[in-house]
């Protein structure tokens, strides 16, 4: 019996449609790629540096030498709101990474085996979920010292579960699916046939649903640091800034308004993928 | 014979897709006479579906659109009316019951309310004047126990009493004609014979017309009068239908008998159509049967066969029909 | 009405996870590093005083009867004290509570005003400049922060402008209104660009389905079929929504208490993380969890009340 004929011909692929509007999709890839580049490249390209302090020029207004403006302690705006984008952007994608994978081996786990495992899950599932979010996570990093880390930790602690319950709804259907079938009866364990057959197809909805989460990790992880609970000064993170800056909003509106629009502007790249990615995979909210 | 009530010429409707602007509905004719009853015949994608939609200005999506052709209705083209006035039409002269009557009822409404909106719409008349003239079409669609019914859901209904729900739904703006797309594609067997007794009963009652949409040959051998027959969006062969099933005149209309279950002898395969019905996009010049044709010779390829009155009230569009009327004389099989 | 028996076998369905929210409450509070007593009653007890209380909160036996201690001690309604306010925390929560829940509703109202009109527009008009101009602002709106909107708000109408107050709750009626209007706003505001996104998709699926098509058929004008048909048949997955975006709507009201200084449960929530008066925060987390869980149940109940194809 050849074994790779059988099951890769068995194997369902999903095709990407190539429909609708790509448009919203290259949008959001092109916002996300710049965003990606000025993380990457911020020693290069910030003008300054992010903690220099400055103290003959606090509080300047946005002008040609500080296009945006210099904070309470001299510090380059711009320059801060650079190096920002790499720790917004690394909350962004570790807080969700993390939880997907957890998520992710957690319920497929629980869809394809089902019964008892199955049931204490759907229990946890839901008296996690009946936790508002923010909430669970400000008391997870109240247990923990304040800090990324434990901003790492909480997230994954709350975050898995939208992921375990997608990946088990797409396991539970798929499941029952023709070419599953065809790989029991060809003997294959259970564990192959879960990650190597069933798991490509069952991501799906949680890769969409990914890009939108990480809006979600970003505006919580910049919420957590604006309550102080989070990344510690002088890092420099947009939430962070926004919250040194509140003081002087009547003075310097500047160190509130830039990193502010950062958030948008980066959250709006990935909700464009978001979007983008879900109507070329077909899959709806 | 009776009046025409509604008069198709040439109608022509097109989808716009990325792939350029497709024809669905290529030249379509036929006539629909008081009383009668029309059966639509044709496979999935042949364009009988979007006949009915294109004539009730109902198509299914923003895309599609009547490029030619006109659709009278007692002498006036429809088809040139603005929405308003087509919204004056729709119900109160021509009617349409769908296919599948569980996705076609408001899940949230009584369906008492749901009949009882059109009169209620059309007529003026009070909510409860409404509900009570809704219960006496329920009774007309031989539904049990309506003033009860009234106040039930459409779940709560099986599958043949929600499509004789959705048939009082269409009578109770009192059409004269009724377009009936695959009306019972969705039932039971015994169900079907029912609804389709319940089509020929409304016929003699309320001297309804009825166009008949279906795949179904056996449907229209029940019940109706005229037959026409679609292939890739043209119309193929018209006849009464003795005429057609006994003489059809087209190689299709002719595979499409000799297919059907009952017609092959014991331990003889069921003969079919070879081939597949063309996609949209992609037409076979001149006549778009000739690749799965018998019959086909080399102006079948080019030249498009025209509809054309061969005998009395028959029509077919194909080239080679006399050999078929040879065929039929010389009772080959 | 059998369909509403749910409504007794729900309570029973949910105790389950109540005891799950205060199984967890209870694993946070004992993860706080330190001795719980300690930080019950603060750095200055007595030696006297904190052997009475391990005494009744049996902090000397296995952690499972002390799981058991902490459940009896909720069923009476003690959440612990307070060692900032010097008072029991079920007495705080009380007073705190009102602002928080006017905040709430203020938002939502705010956030329902906005969304109805606005998504209905946007489903109308699809595929045209309306529709598009809503869908983008709406995706713009969802990478705003609460906090950060909570703070140009202030910055454009309090500061600049000067109608509104920057913080506080006031006394009268009239002044929660006054005071939590640009709250409130920052809330919906918030809470809207989810909303929208979901109820013009709500809208568009029902504009497109089979039963709208008959109803078209039979020569109704679009404007009674989007009226008795559509918003009804839209209104279940919406309100279902609503349920869902609970627990987003709570974190944002944390957030924006702390913006505007509202003397609410939000508030209390963070400050006490700050001066480490544990019980409080994991009480008003365990509130909140509670709450989310009623509400829930109301929006089934609401649910069932106008879908009648449910069976439960």
């Amino acid at each position: 019996m050849n074994k790779t004929t059988s099951i890769t011909v068995a194997r369902r692929r999903f095709r990407l449609r190539f429909g609708g509007h790509p448009r919203v999709l290259y949008a959001g890839l092109c916002i996300t790629i710049f965003w990606l580049i000025l993380a990457l490249g911020a020693n290069v390209i910030s003008p300054f540096n992010p903690n220099t302090q400055d103290i003959s020029n606090v509080l300047d207004p946005p002008s040609l030498k500080h296009w945006f403006g210099t904070d309470n302690f001299g510090r380059d705006v711009l320059s801060r709101v650079i190096h920002g984008t790499r720790v917004d952007l690394q909350m962004g994608l570790v807080g969700v990474i993390l939880p997907f994978l957890l998520g992710t081996v957690v319920g497929s786990l629980s869809g394809y085996f089902g019964r008892f495992i199955d049931m204490v899950l759907m229990r946890i599932l839901d008296v996690m979920l009946s936790f508002p979010w923010l909430v669970l996570l400000i008391a997870i990093i109240t247990v923990l010292r304040p800090g990324l880390g434990s901003f790492y930790i909480a997230i994954t602690l709350v975050g898995w579960v939208s992921y375990a319950r997608l990946v088990r709804a797409q396991t539970l259907v798929l499941k029952n699916s023709d070419f599953v079938h065809a790989a029991v009866n060809l003997g294959y364990g259970h564990l192959r046939i879960l990650f190597r057959h069933i798991l490509p197809n069952a991501l799906i909805p949680s890769i969409v649903f990914s890009m939108s989460d990480v809006v979600l990790v970003i505006l919580a992880g910049s919420s957590i640091s604006y309550l102080g609970l989070g990344v510690q000064p002088p890092t420099a993170e947009w939430g962070l800034m926004i919250a040194e800056g509140q003081n002087f909003i009547v003075t310097a509106w500047w160190i509130t308004a830039f990193p502010g629009l950062s958030i948008v502007f980066l959250a709006f790249g990935f909700s464009l993928l978001a979007d983008g990615l879900g109507e070329k995979l077909g899959v709806r909210e | 014979m009776n009046a025409k009530v509604l008069e198709v010429r040439d109608l022509e409707v097109t989808i716009d897709t990325p792939s350029g602007v497709l024809t669905a509905i290529d030249g379509a004719s036929f006539d629909l006479r008081e009383g009668e009853i029309l059966g639509l015949v044709g496979e999935s994608g042949s364009g009988k579906t979007l006949t009915g939609r294109a004539i009730m200005r109902l198509l299914p999506s923003r895309k599609m659109a009547i490029r030619r052709g006109t659709v009278c209705i007692n002498g006036e083209d429809i088809t040139q009316f603005d929405e308003s006035r087509m919204r004056g039409i729709r119900g109160r002269t021509i009617g349409m019951i769908f296919q599948n009557p569980s996705s076609h009822l408001d899940p949230v409404m009584t369906v008492g309310k749901q009949i009882a909106e059109s009169i209620r719409f059309h007529e003026g008349v009070s909510a409860k004047e409404s509900l009570s003239r809704a219960a006496e079409f329920l009774r007309q669609v031989d539904i049990p126990d309506p003033n009860v019914r009234l106040n039930s859901f459409a779940h709560e209904f099986s599958g043949g009493m929600r499509q004789r729900a959705m048939i009082a739904m269409a009578l109770a703006c009192r059409p004269k004609i009724l377009i009936a797309d695959e009306p019972t594609t969705a039932l039971d067997v015994t169900v079907q014979a029912q609804i389709l007794r319940l089509l020929l009963d409304l016929r003699k009652r309320r001297g309804l017309s009825i166009m008949l949409v279906t795949h179904d040959l056996g449907v229209v051998a029940q019940t109706c009068d005229t037959i026409a027959v679609m292939y890739a969006g043209r119309l193929v062969e018209r006849a009464p239908k003795k005429e057609l099933l006994l003489g059809p005149l087209h190689p299709y209309t002719k595979g499409l008998i000799a297919s059907q279950p009952g017609g092959a002898k014991p331990r003889q395969q069921l003969p079919s159509i070879s081939g597949q019905p063309p996609s949209l996009s992609s037409f076979p010049d001149g006549c778009r049967f000739h690749p799965r044709c018998e019959f086909s010779k080399s102006a079948c390829q080019t030249e498009i066969p025209v509809l054309e009155q061969v005998e009395d009230s028959h029509q077919t569009a194909c080239l080679r029909w006399h050999d078929l009327v040879r065929q039929k004389v010389l009772g080959a099989a | 009405m059998h369909r509403f028996k749910f409504v007794i076998y729900r309570p029973i369905q949910m105790i389950p996870v109540l005891i799950g929210i205060s199984l967890i409450t209870f694993i946070l509070i004992h993860s706080i590093p330190g001795d719980p007593v300690r930080i019950l009653l603060g750095p200055r007890a007595t030696k006297a005083v904190i052997e009475a209380v391990h005494a009744q909160y049996g902090l000397d036996k296995p952690v499972y009867i002390q799981y058991g201690y902490f459940l009896k001690n909720l069923l009476h309604g003690d959440m612990g004290r307070s060692i900032v306010f010097k008072m029991p925390v079920l007495g705080l929560i009380s007073e705190r509570i009102s602002a928080t829940l006017f905040l709430l509703v203020n938002g939502l109202v705010y956030a329902l005003a906005l969304t109805l009109p606005l998504a209905t527009i946007a489903a109308l008009y699809q595929g045209r400049i309306p529709d598009h101009l809503i869908r983008l602002v709406s995706t713009i709106g969802l990478g705003f922060p609460a906090f950060w909107l909570g703070i140009m708000m202030m910055m454009v109408f309090s500061v600049w402008l000067g109608k509104f107050p920057v913080s506080g709750y006031g006394r009268t009626f009239i002044e929660h209104l006054h005071h939590l209007f640009l709250p409130s706003l920052t809330i919906a505001v918030a809470l809207s660009a989810v909303l929208i996104r979901n109820l013009r998709a709500s809208l568009l699926t029902e504009m497109d389905s089979d039963y709208v098509a008959a109803v078209r058929a039979k020569g109704l004008p679009e404007s009674w079929i989007f009226i008795r048909h559509v918003i009804r048949n839209s209104l279940i997955p919406t309100i279902n929504l609503l349920g869902v975006n609970l627990g987003w709507l709570i974190g944002g009201t944390v957030i924006i208490e702390t913006v505007f200084s509202v003397p609410g449960l939000g508030s209390l929530l963070v400050s006490s993380i700050f001066t480490r008066d544990y019980m409080v925060v994991m009480a008003i987390t365990m509130v909140f969890a509670c709450a989310i869980v009623i509400v829930n149940f109301t929006v089934d109940i609401i649910t069932v009340a106008l879908d009648p194809r449910i069976e439960l």
